[in-house]
């Protein structure tokens, strides 16, 4: 008698149960229902009790070489629960012919209204502005200036990298009066319309920090922009200029922001990604006033999670079945 | 000798200098330069101490029947460097033969940043977030539901007022993939463009609550609007509905606010303005996770706090010149 082996998923954080049900039909699964956050050190546990033939996890897991040896010859499969991959040793993936999934597009929309929320947050001072309310600070001032924030109007947006978040944010940001839109990166968009030709610009890193009064980082974390914003990068941005972060922590090097927003060598950040996720919270960051930090909320909608998980478990049930994936990260190509 | 009387004019707030200067020739200033807000009270004595010919105003005084009967038949003029006039009793006004002067036509961009502002932070429960990176909650949970807000992607907006403000508050909430604008208010608006006459819908106030995922208060403070949203209208209003308020406080009821957010008959509500204004610290709705306030900033821009002045300034210069006010209220239409 032919026994089938089904294929066993390792799944580390806590799904809706509708998909678990989906994936228990086709994988054993190794799932635990609980909130807790599983430490790279359970993870390797885990892996190394029962090999799993694919792992599904979201951008707080660390895929190192660690784990991904842990899994030795069994693990084929890897279904990331974001569009970031940097958490991923691609390299090694590569060697050992390791797939992986992953789920753009359906987070765009929303990430780049958290972008937005972020930047209006941090430069509309919300959070001054919020705690004035509960300490009956609000009223004992009659300062023309008191609790002003910095216009979006007549602005030169800086976006370093225009992918599909970068483009998303720039489209909300255009009906806020914003002069021009600059944007850094890789390769140079083309543009249709003679509007979005005169509204964006292609220049350099250093011309974009030099120029913008909102410089938003929208851009992958790799090799080419780890640190990218150091000490250089603060030198070069104006001093009333704001600085928003939705992309990865480890594209900012942190002590520098930290001088640089103490010293007003910018004016303020609005940061959603850390390094390290959570932020410990005794963090100087946390003590700035100026610096409005948000903990990665980037795709917390139920709509835009629901769609990830449900890319996520077809990407697992179309590999397993011999079909190309809904989203299969190109590896050849990075 | 002809001895020429200047003009007797009362501010009731610090302002800057070249406004001061720009006054002085023509008027006899009753003017403290001091940062602290001066109280109904204070404003009362001194009128009844140097009766002016006419005011410019600041904030929260009330041109009320008591202040118009104490000032007498020397105040001939009121100008409010604010747009809205609710705090003036116009009829009252009209019955004694004063004019009043405002200034429309500038805060509308500012404003519309903060309610789109506060709809984002609101709905992306900003408040609960940021006190979760100071706490030690971020990082606790993997559930992939933690710290969800409600999307704005397909969601119908309604406006009630789509007056200069919330037709701005509109065209920057276009971007966001919503799927329609619904909007309330004395009459329809004619749209040129076949895409606004798609997006936009004249509603009655009614289906408006009964069909909006996000509820925009724009609309002027008057007899009309007053309480308008009362126990009744909260009813109506989906359950994951999100109520924004940058108009006036008076235009809520807000114990029934309150009873609406702790029962869960409304999601949650962000509110710029409140009454009294400031609010008490120890106000109830100051204990609810799903109401945000912030300290009435929607006009919190100085380049567009300047302006305002500035029409105030030229409608007092004006008026005693003979000459036409910049912007007049029609007290005829008020």
């Amino acid at each position: 008698m032919t026994s089938i082996i089904r294929p066993r998923l390792f799944i580390t954080f806590q799904m809706s149960s509708q998909f678990i049900r989906s994936l228990k039909r086709v994988f054993d699964l190794d799932y635990q229902d609980i909130p807790a956050c599983l430490s790279h050190e359970q993870i390797l546990s885990r892996i190394r009790a029962n090999p799993p033939n694919a792992i599904l996890f979201p951008a707080t897991a660390k895929i190192d070489k660690e784990v991904i040896s842990a899994g030795g010859d069994k693990l084929k499969m890897l279904a990331a629960f974001s569009v970031g991959y940097n958490h991923i040793d691609i390299k090694e993936c590569k060697k050992r012919s390791i797939s992986i999934g992953y789920t753009p597009g359906v987070l765009t929309d929303t990430t780049a209204d958290s972008a937005i929320t972020l930047l209006l947050a941090t430069s509309r001072r919300i959070a001054e502005a919020m705690r004035t309310v509960r300490n009956g600070e609000w009223g004992t001032s009659s300062d023309m200036m008191w609790m002003c924030g910095k216009p979006l109007i007549n602005s030169t947006i800086g976006i370093v990298g225009l992918g599909r978040i970068g483009l998303a944010i720039a489209r909300r940001l255009q009906p806020f009066s914003i002069q021009r839109i600059l944007y850094s990166g890789t390769c140079e968009k083309y543009f249709d319309s003679d509007n979005d030709k005169k509204l964006f610009k292609f220049v350099q890193f250093e011309e974009l920090l030099h120029e913008s009064d909102f410089v938003i980082i929208a851009c992958a974390l790799n090799e080419k922009t780890t640190n990218m914003f150091n000490k250089k990068a603060f030198e070069q941005m104006k001093n009333d200029a704001i600085l928003i972060n939705i992309a990865r922590g480890g594209i900012v090097d942190q002590d520098a922001l930290y001088d640089a927003l103490k010293n007003g060598q910018i004016r303020a950040a609005g940061l959603d990604v850390t390094v390290p996720e959570p932020l410990p919270t005794d963090h100087p960051l946390l003590t700035l006033e100026n610096c409005t930090i948000f903990p990665h909320i980037g795709s917390a909608d139920e709509y835009a999670r629901h769609q990830m998980a449900q890319i996520c478990v077809d990407n697992l049930l179309n590999f397993f079945s011999g079909k190309p994936m809904v989203h299969q990260l190109q590896i050849d190509k990075l | 000798m002809t001895s020429i009387i200047r003009p007797r004019l009362l501010i009731n707030n610090q302002i800057p200098s070249q406004f001061i200067r720009a006054l002085e020739p023509v008027f006899d200033l009753d003017y403290q330069d001091i940062a602290t807000p001066v109280s109904q009270e204070q404003i009362l004595s001194r009128i009844r101490a140097q009766p002016p010919d006419a005011m410019l105003l600041f904030g929260k005084i009330l041109i009320d029947k008591e202040l118009l009967s104490i000032a007498g038949d020397k105040l001939k003029m009121v100008a409010t460097t604010s747009v809205g006039y609710d705090h003036i009793d116009v009829k009252e006004c009209q019955n004694r033969g004063i004019s009043i002067g405002y200034a429309p036509g500038v805060i509308a961009d500012v404003v519309a940043d903060l309610a789109v502002t506060l709809l984002l932070v609101t709905s992306k429960r900003i408040n609960e977030a940021m006190r979760a990176v100071r706490n030690g909650e971020w990082g606790t949970s993997s559930d992939i539901g933690w710290m969800c807000g409600k999307p704005l992607a397909n969601s119908t907006i309604g406006i009630v007022g789509l007056g200069h403000i919330g037709l701005a508050i509109a065209r920057r909430l276009q971007p966001f993939s919503i799927q329609r604008i619904l909007y309330c208010g004395k009459h329809e608006k004619q749209f040129d463009s076949e895409n606004d006459k798609k997006l936009f819908q004249f509603v009655q106030f009614e289906e408006l609550l009964r069909l909006s995922d996000f509820v925009i208060i724009a609309c002027a403070l008057n007899d009309e609007t007053r309480n308008m949203f009362n126990r009744k209208a909260f009813e109506q209003m989906k359950n994951d509905a999100i109520l924004v308020n940058i108009a006036r406080g008076g235009i809520i009821d807000q114990d029934a606010l309150y009873d609406a957010l702790k029962n869960g008959q409304i999601q949650a509500a962000g509110l710029d303005v409140t009454v009294p204004e400031p609010l008490p610290t120890d106000h109830p709705l100051l204990t609810l996770d799903n109401c945000i306030i912030v300290p009435h900033i929607g006009g919190g821009d100085l380049s567009v706090r300047y302006q305002m002045i500035q029409i105030s300034v030229d409608n007092l210069l004006n008026f005693f010149s003979g000459k036409p006010m910049v912007h007049q209220v029609n007290l005829d239409n008020a």
